[in-house]
């Protein structure tokens, strides 16, 4: 876990910068990313970010509204480098998990199996507490688990089917209203 | 606008051909306010804009698209940041188009200065945050008295009814206040304030006797005016509006200039230097270079308005040397470019709200709300520390989406469902304050780096001071207190130092006075140096003062106008 021995190096020395990184792990997070494993691990992210926002009776899910397909899209053209290997290089560790703990692609896991990944790789991520945990999320960047959930919840609330069927989106208000009583089962607006 | 019969073709004609009443630099706010005030005078005018023509609503080519349109539902690019790493910090994918490429047009940064530029017919009149606020007294007579730079040449009595005159024209919302200090306008209704903002200013009511919450002050049309409107609440202003539902110039001025047939709009015109004569003291015309071809022309005329926006406006009379003027036009005093200002942001709070849960609003409100200056306004609110104040902007909203996910856990459905729940009421608010003109702030030409039409490159100096410090940790200190006083909970407030130009609110390197020796401008925005050229964009400002300034431009160069077109018809120019 390269993220928690450079945070305990921060812990250690109570230096935040370039010090408290060795030069490996700063190419660490400067090489390349290898986007092309997102297209191959297609199916993949749609079992993800389905798994993150299932899709329910009145509700469509994450994979419904494509929202992996943006997810590549957004890992590939605007996330930053750091943060795209982070992703490529914690994707790659759930396939590994997923094929070395059920014999099988997470995509073809079971949903409760599907669910015990994802809280492994959930739990594994979580931040310190605190104002460490803020150290760490500024310095380290957040941890696959937390990418992923925010570039679903981000691509789900601003693709067509999120928008219009899983929150509430009108294209033209015509007209505002600052305090009106919400409305059984409101949905939240799509956008600001 | 942009009639190809009426643009004259380039390098054909003599100077009987170019040769115009009035030339009016640049189209955005205050040019096009140029533009359409002397063309309704009756005088010819040639207007020129750097960059491309944008024809309203048809050009607004993002308008209509909804986030899952754009190929990154809005999100900018690493491309984006790298090729532009100043203007991404504004634009997003809905919006790219408005602003320039950082490649192309390169400036220096002697210290982090943010120069958000839009080179289009138009400027940054299609992208401004529209939010318009009266100058007072309070902001007039407050150089004389705290001693600092040099005084206003104008007090509050001589531009208001140009603030009335350009109001009624531009259609602004909000609500009258009765506040000395922030003098009321000729309002359309303003827009709703949500239950917990209403609740919030209840609250600092009851609690503070020197301050009140009152709606934002906007150019977007709560009702159809002039033609125009009324906005309908999309929220998706800064990609130029098809209902022309705020005050651009594309959508007011030019419309209005074009009728009166006097305009001829020419964009792709890139002014590179003020031709004048020696012998009679004035301003004939300019000269222009084809953004694209690179080929030269001469234009002539009378008068000359110059609307480039504050730190162009500065570099090209800069770059406009004569023998009577080696360093620059119009600058005997020495001030021209000096004396840059922003306004400071940076610092605010933001806090929970319990309650009003089954409360919510519908539409996307283009504005928040605004807490005028409550510092320094009176000997009772003084404050030690500075001198001068600041306005706060801020809105409560309940959180929305990808909002709601610093307060969520897990995954699965139930995490679903709370995310597509409104979530709780937040309310933020920051600070906008008054940066003092200090010389050392200054725009200058690099001696050596050219750009890709010969002109030499911008350079930037500027920082804040001891006084915007102050005040920012000021800023930090009292809107966290009035969270606290009204009920909210989990208060976060915060103060980050922003660099320079981050409220796009560049003012003051051809500052107006009374004294030529200190001053480039006169009390009408006329150049005392060379009484037939005007200048009323931001560079024309004495002191920042707290509020947003564009209305102050537009009011100046009203008044600035209808000076000029007197002076022209007593021959005086």
């Amino acid at each position: 876990m390269k993220r928690r021995t450079a945070i305990r190096r921060i812990l250690l020395t109570g230096a935040i910068g370039a010090g408290a990184v060795s030069g490996y792990e700063w190419y660490e997070w400067r090489r390349s990313p290898d986007f092309d494993y997102l297209d191959k691990h297609r199916a993949t992210l749609a079992a993800l970010v389905q798994t993150i926002l299932p899709p329910g009776p009145s509700i469509p899910g994450a994979a419904d509204a494509g929202v992996h397909d943006y997810i590549i899209r957004l890992v590939r053209d605007c996330v930053d480098i750091h943060n795209a290997n982070t992703f490529i290089d914690g994707l790659n560790d759930l396939v590994h998990y997923s094929k070395s703990t059920y014999k099988k692609e997470f995509e073809a896991c079971t949903p409760t199996e599907q669910i015990a990944i994802l809280t492994q790789f959930q739990e594994k991520g979580r931040p310190f507490n605190g104002i460490l945990g803020k150290a760490q999320n500024k310095y380290l960047g957040k941890a696959f688990f937390f990418l992923l959930r925010d570039y679903t919840v981000s691509g789900y609330c601003s693709s067509e089917l999120g928008a219009t069927k899983g929150l509430a989106y009108v294209a033209v208000p015509g007209s505002y209203h600052g305090c009106i009583p919400k409305t059984p089962g409101q949905r939240a607006w799509a956008t600001k | 606008m942009g009639d190809q019969q009426q643009i004259p073709n380039l390098n054909t004609n003599g100077a009987g051909a170019n040769t115009f009443d009035a030339i009016v630099i640049g189209s955005g706010i205050s040019g096009g306010w140029a533009a359409k005030e002397l063309c309704e005078k009756g005088l010819k005018t040639l207007v020129l804009e750097r960059g491309r023509n944008v024809v309203h609503v048809k050009d607004y080519t993002t308008a209509f698209l909804a986030p899952w349109q754009f190929p990154h539902h809005l999100e900018n690019t690493r491309k984006n940041k790298e090729d532009d790493p100043i203007q991404s910090g504004a634009y997003g994918e809905g919006s790219k188009q408005w602003y320039v490429s950082d490649k192309e047009h390169p400036y220096i940064q002697e210290k982090p200065f943010n120069w958000i530029r839009g080179y289009q017919v138009g400027g940054r009149s299609l992208t401004w945050g529209r939010q318009c606020y009266r100058l007072s007294d309070l902001d007039f007579e407050a150089n004389a008295k705290d001693g600092i730079a040099v005084d206003w040449p104008i007090r509050y009595k001589d531009i208001a009814p140009w603030y009335d005159y350009v109001e009624s024209f531009a259609g602004i919302s909000g609500q009258a206040e009765g506040l000395p200090h922030l003098p009321d306008g000729i309002f359309l209704p303003p827009m709703e304030m949500t239950c917990v903002e209403t609740e919030f200013k209840k609250k600092i009511k009851q609690q503070y006797s020197d301050r009140i919450v009152t709606m934002g002050r906007v150019a977007n049309l709560t009702q159809g005016w002039k033609g125009r409107g009324p906005c309908q609440f999309r929220n998706l202003c800064t990609r130029g509006c098809p209902f022309s539902g705020y005050f651009s110039s594309n959508a007011a001025t030019l419309p209005a200039a074009e009728q009166t047939g006097n305009m001829t709009l020419l964009p792709d015109a890139i002014v590179i230097e003020v031709l004048y004569d020696e012998q009679k003291h004035k301003a004939t015309g300019v000269r222009v270079m084809n953004a694209h071809t690179k080929a030269v022309t001469d234009y002539f005329a009378r008068i000359i308005f110059v609307n480039a926006s504050t730190i162009a406006t500065a570099a090209l009379l800069l770059h406009s040397t004569t023998r009577s003027f080696p360093n620059g036009l119009g600058n005997s005093s020495g001030q021209l470019g000096h004396n840059l200002m922003d306004h400071f942001t940076g610092s605010g709070a933001q806090g929970e709200y319990d309650g009003f849960a089954d409360e919510y609003f519908s539409g996307r409100r283009p504005v928040g709300i605004y807490i005028p200056r409550y510092r320094n306004v009176n000997p009772a609110t003084k404050h030690n520390d500075f001198i001068r104040g600041y306005g706060i902007q801020g809105y409560a909203t309940r959180l929305e989406g990808a909002e709601q996910l610093a307060n969520l856990d897990g995954f699965g459905a139930g995490f679903r469902d709370k995310l597509v729940q409104p979530g709780p009421w937040i309310m933020w608010m920051g600070g906008w304050g008054e940066t003092l003109p200090y010389y050392s702030n200054k725009v200058t030409l690099d001696g050596n780096k050219k750009d890709q039409w010969g002109l030499p490159i911008i350079r930037i100096d500027f920082e804040y001071h001891e006084n915007e410090t102050a005040m920012q940790k000021d800023v930090k200190e009292s809107t966290r207190e009035m969270l606290e006083r009204t009920g909210f909970k989990n208060i976060n407030a915060y103060s980050h130092a922003q660099p320079g130009g981050s409220a796009v609110h560049e003012m003051g390197t051809a500052r107006m006075g009374n004294d030529p020796k200190t001053s480039v401008l006169n009390g009408f925005n006329q150049m005392h140096d060379v009484k037939n050229i005007f200048i009323t964009d931001g560079s024309c400002m004495t002191s920042s003062a707290t509020q947003n300034p564009s209305l102050t431009y537009m009011a100046l160069t009203a008044r600035a106008c209808d000076y000029a077109v007197a002076e022209l018809k007593k021959g005086n120019l």
